[in-house]
């Protein structure tokens, strides 16, 4: 896992790099002096672990890179959300990722995502635990905190080049891991669905 | 796909996730100690006023998966069943360190356990259900302090209780497999790999001799008598897998526990001798792994000369899993010695 996220990283900082003169000329995206709003999306999904336990997320995105042609871009993502399996537990979570996105003519976009995250998960129903006395009672559990490293590869559409929308729709897997629990790296599989808006449309 | 269907999709997605009531009839807890969060599920009967208490097998196997074979889904009709994953197994939360992984331990969870049941449910009358690991769990729990008072009965199946003893026999059973199927010229240079190799008495209390044993014993009709056979084993199906509380921590948990809970010096039948609580031993008569003459050591070891309150059921068709093998005969010996008791 580490090694993949090694190499998932690099291969975007030498991308950029590489490709640092094009990006600045064609779509000033690096403009001087930082972000711009142009650039930015706000984005709500359906978080649903394994796919059913339902759960939503909401975040950002800036994309800041994009080739001259339009097709592939580079962009950074931080996400804030939750879910809730019943009986088992629920999860709040944050994600930060860097993606890949091709997009075609006709709107539709591939989009690759990969980042670290932090989850913490709390058991879904009454725990007891032994007080000081040793007498077995009812308490407020304070949940587990995890490494949460994330995977996603979504399907989506984002309108056409003629008929440009601000809202980009998206659909795909997620994979994301729990560590510690009981000394493995945990999968999750999840169903992530949702809408961006673009300002910069 | 309009933007329009698209959002409707996902909300009849996010309406019907977790709606399939049927996975969720009944209660769950979770008990807390020492890093572990462990789950207990409860099912059945509870105006029974009778919780029977699941200890599964392992170390490392799970309860909640048990709650989905109709064997123990029968019973429910009858009494409450009480699924409890122990620490680093099933669906267990938490991340315990392994130093924690010890037989007092284990009998310390199970001994919380035992009370939430007692404080929930209005002081139930509980017995202990064991298997295999499980029993041995039970035999421990029973035998320390007075615990036992806290039980009415326990059913100890094919139980560990004594492998220090019990898996070398376990290595002879092998071994005569073995020889059988060499006799009958099947895969000869395999089984005569594993007869011999069983015929050098191994040291079974070290660890990497026990998993190449396993690897062998696997390969034998230890578990089950007829392997060929249907069993209702209860599905874990997609509808499961997406609608229940189960997850993919049931499949990989206790993988390193079992790595890292040696139990191969367990030992507990001098111990047993203090066990007074009514006992019904169940016993593959062709179990593999636990033996039956560990099945004998364990009925002779439970309560001194003096207990009565003890009988021995000998599945005559089974293995390991006595209880999906002969399911009737397991099922009515269970009821007639819980009715007996409660």
């Amino acid at each position: 896992m580490r090694y993949i996220f090694i190499a998932f990283f690099l291969i975007i900082v030498s991308f950029s790099k590489l490709n640092a003169q094009e990006l600045s000329e064609n779509t000033g995206a690096t403009a001087k002096g930082g972000l711009q709003i142009k650039n930015l999306g706000v984005k709500a999904d359906y978080f649903g672990e394994l796919i059913l336990h339902p759960g939503a997320s909401v975040g950002v995105e800036y994309s800041f890179y994009q080739n001259k042609k339009g097709w592939f871009d580079l962009h950074w993502d931080a996400d804030f959300g939750g879910y809730y399996h019943r009986w088992n537990h629920g999860g709040l979570f944050v994600t930060t990722t860097l993606g890949l996105r091709f997009t075609a003519g006709f709107g539709g976009l591939v989009d690759l995502n990969l980042g670290p995250g932090y989850l913490h998960t709390f058991p879904d129903g009454d725990v007891y635990t032994r007080n000081e006395l040793g007498v077995l009672e009812k308490t407020n559990s304070k949940g587990s905190p995890h490494f949460m490293p994330n995977v996603s590869l979504l399907l989506g559409w984002t309108g056409t080049k003629r008929d440009v929308i601000p809202l980009s729709i998206r659909l795909g897997p997620a994979i994301y891991m729990e560590s510690h629990f009981n000394h493995i790296f945990l999968p999750h599989l999840a169903l992530k669905a949702g809408v961006t808006y673009h300002f910069g449309r | 796909m309009s933007l329009r269907v698209f959002i409707i999709s996902v909300l009849f997605a996010a309406l019907t996730g977790c709606s399939k009531n049927s996975f969720y009839d009944g209660d769950r807890f979770f008990i807390e100690n020492d890093g572990a969060t462990m789950p207990v599920i409860v099912k059945g009967n509870l105006s029974s006023n009778v919780v029977v208490v699941f200890l599964h097998g392992g170390p490392g196997g799970n309860a909640s998966q048990a709650s989905f074979i109709p064997v123990f889904q029968e019973l429910e009709n009858d009494y409450a069943l009480a699924y409890w994953d122990q620490r680093s197994s099933g669906l267990s939360q938490g991340n315990p360190d392994e130093s924690t992984y010890t037989v007092n331990q284990f009998v310390e969870d199970l001994d919380m356990v035992v009370d939430a049941i007692k404080i929930r449910y209005d002081n139930p009358k509980i017995f202990l259900f064991g298997h295999s690991w499980g029993g041995a769990l039970g035999c421990a729990y029973l035998s320390t302090d007075d615990l036992q008072d806290k039980i009415v009965g326990f059913i100890n199946m094919d139980s560990g209780h004594n492998l220090l003893d019990g898996l070398p026999l376990s290595v002879i059973w092998v071994k005569n497999y073995a020889q059988e199927r060499i006799d009958i010229g099947e895969e000869v240079s395999f089984w005569t790999e594993v007869r011999d190799w069983c015929a050098g008495v191994p040291d079974m209390t070290v660890p990497d001799n026990f998993f190449k044993f396993r690897e062998y014993l696997l390969k034998t009709n230890a578990y089950r008598h007829d392997p060929d056979r249907e069993y209702e084993t209860g599905d874990i199906n997609a509808d499961v897998v997406l609608n229940s509380y189960m997850s993919f921590a049931a499949l990989m948990n206790g993988g390193y526990l079992a790595q890292n809970f040696n139990i191969l010096e367990l030992k507990l039948s001098p111990q047993m001798v203090n066990i007074h609580t009514p006992t019904l031993v169940l016993w593959g008569r062709h179990d593999g792994i636990n033996t039956i003459d560990m099945g004998f050591d364990a009925f002779n070891s439970i309560g001194d000369q003096n207990f009565s309150d003890k009988e021995m059921v000998i599945l005559e068709n089974s293995a390991h899993e006595g209880y999906l093998e002969e399911k009737e005969l397991f099922q009515s010996s269970l009821r007639g010695f819980i009715d007996t008791y409660e």
